[in-house]
């Protein structure tokens, strides 16, 4: 059984006050998704992303299609007991402290009265919320409101969960946590979804991504297929180079750019650098950084989003 | 900004918000000296409808009955206090008429009013015919109510003097459900004895020990204590007349020569006058004047 | 649609509105009555248990009115507009409990506001009864502490069930002022129920007088259920027709409820 399964997942919006017009946010999204994954749904802004995981989760009614989620059509009320979904910005009962919040979701959850303020709490500390718990969420930073939908995401202990731009308002350390947490939910058997218009952490997370730009999947696949192993050279950050060091470098390089305070990035190619480097020490040079260059996401979601718009182009 | 300089400002601001608040209210009453308001225009009541203003109340129609009561009543005790020639009590029919449309069932706006209706200038506006519109669109809300009946009677008594028209009324309350049984015995008496004293005083005893306002109450003793005071002077009078012709007439020589104990006194405790030419009348400054002319026949 | 959600929908709008501090309007119906007591007791001529009762009345119907209009129309527009709509309706409770809940909440914040106004009017009243001399007890129609009152708020309250199911209604659709607007719409015509039916009385025409009578059948009536000036003039109540107009607007009541729902299940939030 697929953790998540769309077949043609269409969504039309009606636009215009006099004469409304329909605009296609999502254009028959086919996706299949095995539990146990971390899934990116990756696009651009206005890509549709939100939209796809709205229709999953029924807030909004597709125009066609069909989705569903552990075997059940999107629509089940029942299979949302082991499904999570955090919104994209989300927001809450302001009035409410973190702990009250959740301790009411608790309660939709049928988390029995003994057993709720241990989950709460157990939760809270999962992403971070100390003694703020306490307080109501109209004093909360964008970052501590992130966290506190992480937590309601996660609180019914999910087979499955939707995490919409999850990273927005989070500082680096905030990220670095919840990637961690993502990883986390993994190992337990957890399917993650999530969507998302930063790559980076989709590389480091993802099992299957999906690319999406203007309604329409470009590509899909797993990671592996995607970004390939093969190393295609080496970027080397030097400094204190000499001449010397750098008429070496000529030679291998297949470019160098000098950087700032006598730092150098040299793009080597692909063959086992160590040779380079031993030259390069023996001349003076200090290493500051080495890193293996591959096919990123980058360059496969430019390449795809890309070639979506400029497939469109003829036809607007 | 230093926070002293903000201070600072914060201050001046305050103080230039107050001196401009007394130069405003100065003004204003400046303004009021020199151009006094417009010299009292005739009150009138914004809404002229009853009927009107009881669909737009919606649903607190009986509040705004209520408040127009309170109006008519202050209306009537600032007109009885009022020293003006013309145009007196001008609302007090408007305002009762309102209060009694926008509660059909408020009958102590209607009785009460009714009172104040009937009684004569300068202690009201005289007008018992708008008493009896008053009382009858009461009857006309409340059929049953026997008060209603008893009171369009006893203002064809006592302002009209309808004698045939009050009996009949109290004939016909007599027989309305709830209704007491000395109400047959006022019918009797004023259809056989009309305006004699006596049957006046009956009614205004059975007034008082029945009525359920207070204020029904001090009219009805004001009417006894002036009932009592024509009484006095018939007998002060008889006594008067066996003195007649003497110069030197005066109470003292009526209490000299063991006619009386006393110079008499009004119920209300103020002297009679006994004027030179024999005639016996309240004292100057009596509140019972001026005596009904109800009740002159003994 | 599962009771166990609308209950907990229901105790969460309840205490969202105490801590709007919707229950402070208590204070301000108790500060109106005893300031009215204390400035018109010259004015009335001995008519104060009467004004107190009618000024009580009718402070509770404006109070729980401004109450039900105005957080019944943003049940459902501000949670929209806080976008707090997404992370509820994706918990195990169907739209429809979400909305009946939304609904049963304002209800039971609408009847503990009441009653705590109740206990405040009859305290007010007892107060008046020591305070005022026997003979002029003698001519109250009906006493100060009427066990009776009691009616006349109970059909306030369901008056008020009435206006929160309009007011949620219109909320499941439209803008927060315009919800107000139509909510209070409904609330007037309520009251002009009874013109509507005689319109041939007042106009020639009789399209009009016939459009005019359809308006009356489907329009709630709500000086049907008014029993104010009977119970506080100690007059004889037509309990039949009340009860009958007490479940015709039960009726209407079920009508809007399900019409909300209707609308609500198949609303996008985008």
């Amino acid at each position: 059984m697929l953790a998540i399964e769309t077949d043609g997942l269409t969504k039309d919006f009606l636009v215009g006050f006099w004469r409304p017009r329909p605009y296609r946010a999502l254009d028959h999204l086919t996706l299949a998704v095995e539990p146990g994954e971390v899934f990116g749904f990756l696009g651009p802004n206005g890509a549709g992303k939100s939209t796809a995981i709205k229709l999953l989760m029924q807030l909004i009614f597709p125009t066609s299609g069909t989705a569903r989620i552990l075997g059940r059509p999107a629509g089940d009320v029942d299979v949302r007991r082991r499904v999570g979904f955090l919104p994209e910005n989300p927001a809450f009962y302001d009035y409410l402290t973190a702990e009250e919040l959740l301790s009411y979701f608790a309660s939709l959850f049928d988390v029995p009265s003994a057993d709720r303020a241990t989950r709460v709490a157990r939760v809270l500390d999962e992403v971070g919320i100390g003694a703020e718990r306490r307080m109501p969420l109209r004093s909360y930073s964008k970052g501590m409101v992130q966290r506190v939908g992480i937590a309601q995401a996660i609180l019914n202990q999910p087979e499955v969960v939707f995490f919409d731009e999850p990273m927005s308002g989070l500082d680096p350390l905030g990220r670095r946590e919840v990637r961690q947490l993502m990883l986390r939910l993994r190992d337990r058997g957890c399917t993650v979804f999530f969507s998302s218009h930063i790559l980076s952490d989709a590389e480091a997370m993802c099992s299957q991504v999906a690319i999406i730009a203007q309604g329409k999947l470009a590509a899909s696949g797993r990671m592996s297929d995607i970004l390939g192993v093969d190393v295609l050279g080496w970027e080397l950050v030097i400094d204190r180079v000499s001449s010397e060091a750098l008429a070496l470098l000529h030679g291998r390089a297949r470019a160098v750019t000098e950087l700032h305070d006598g730092r150098y990035a040299v793009d080597l190619p692909p063959e086992a650098p160590e040779a380079a480097l031993q030259q390069l020490s023996s001349a003076g040079a200090r290493v500051v950084s080495l890193n293996p260059l591959r096919t990123s996401l980058e360059d496969f979601f430019v390449k795809h989003v890309a070639d979506t718009a400029a497939r469109e182009i003829p036809s607007r | 900004m230093t926070p002293a300089t903000a201070l600072a400002r914060d201050r001046w601001t305050a103080v230039t918000l107050a001196v401009l608040l007394v130069v405003a209210v100065t003004l204003q009453a400046t303004r009021d000296r020199l151009a006094p308001p417009r010299a009292q225009e005739v009150p009138s009541l914004w809404l002229q409808s009853p009927s009107a203003t009881r669909r737009i109340m919606l649903s607190f129609a009986d509040l705004a009955a209520d408040v127009y009561w309170m109006r008519a009543v202050v209306h009537y005790g600032g007109e009885r206090r009022s020293t003006a020639t013309e145009g007196r009590y001008a609302l007090l029919y408007p305002l009762l008429d309102m209060a009694t449309t926008l509660d059909p069932h408020f009958d102590v706006a209607a009785r009460m009013g009714a009172i104040f209706l009937s009684e004569g200038y300068p202690g009201g506006p005289g007008r018992p015919d708008q008493a009896l519109q008053l009382l009858e669109k009461g009857l006309a809300n409340d059929p049953d109510r026997w008060q209603y009946r008893h009171d369009i009677g006893f203002v064809q008594y006592w302002w009209l003097q309808d004698y045939p028209a009050a009996a009949a009324q109290f004939e016909q309350a007599a027989r309305m459900p709830g209704a007491p049984p000395w109400l047959r015995t006022m019918a009797g008496v004023t259809l056989a004895r009309g305006g004699d004293r006596e049957s006046a005083r009956t009614l205004w005893r059975e007034l008082l020990h029945t009525a359920e306002l207070d204020w029904m109450r001090k009219a009805a003793t004001f009417r006894l204590q002036q009932l009592a005071a024509l009484d006095d002077l018939d007998a002060l009078r008889a006594q008067v007349a066996r003195f007649r012709g003497r110069a030197d007439l005066s109470w003292s020589l009526l209490v000299g020569a063991g006619a009386l104990t006393g110079v008499p006194v009004d119920p209300t405790g103020v002297p009679y006058e006994l004027t030179a030419e024999g005639a016996v009348e309240l004292g100057a400054g009596s509140i019972l004047a001026p005596l009904p002319g109800i009740g002159t026949r003994p | 649609m599962s009771l166990s959600a609308i209950r907990k929908v229901a105790v969460a709008v309840f205490k969202e509105s105490v801590r709007d501090r919707v229950p402070y309007s208590l204070v301000l119906f108790a500060v109106v009555l005893m300031a009215a007591s204390f400035l018109m007791s010259r004015l009335t001529a001995g008519q104060d248990l009467k004004v107190i009762k009618d000024l009580g009345l009718a402070t509770m119907n404006a109070i729980g009115l401004l109450i039900s209009i105005f957080i019944g129309t943003g049940l459902v527009s501000k949670e929209v507009e806080r976008r707090s709509i997404y992370s509820i309706l994706s918990k195990p409770l169907s739209r429809s409990s979400f909305i009946v809940g939304k609904y049963v909440g304002l209800v039971l914040t609408l009847a503990v506001n009441l009653g705590l106004m109740a206990i405040a009017f009859y305290a007010m009243m007892q107060y008046l009864s020591w305070t005022t001399d026997d003979w002029i007890k003698q001519g109250w129609r009906a006493p100060a502490l009427d066990p009776w009152l009691l009616a006349p708020v109970a059909l306030i309250g369901v008056q008020l069930m009435l206006t929160t199911a309009v007011a949620v209604f219109f909320s499941t659709f439209s803008s927060p002022l315009l919800s107000m607007l139509f909510t209070l719409g409904v609330w007037v015509a309520g009251h002009f129920s009874g013109d509507l039916r005689n319109f041939q009385t007042a106009v020639d025409s009789p399209a009009a007088a016939a459009l005019a009578r359809g308006l009356y059948y489907v329009l709630p009536n709500l000086s049907a259920i008014d029993v104010r000036n009977e119970i506080v003039h100690g007059r004889a109540v037509p309990w039949q027709a009340v009860g009958i107009g007490v479940a015709s607007l039960a009726s209407y009541i079920g009508v809007l409820v399900a019409g909300s729902t209707l609308i609500f299940n198949r609303r996008d939030f985008k």
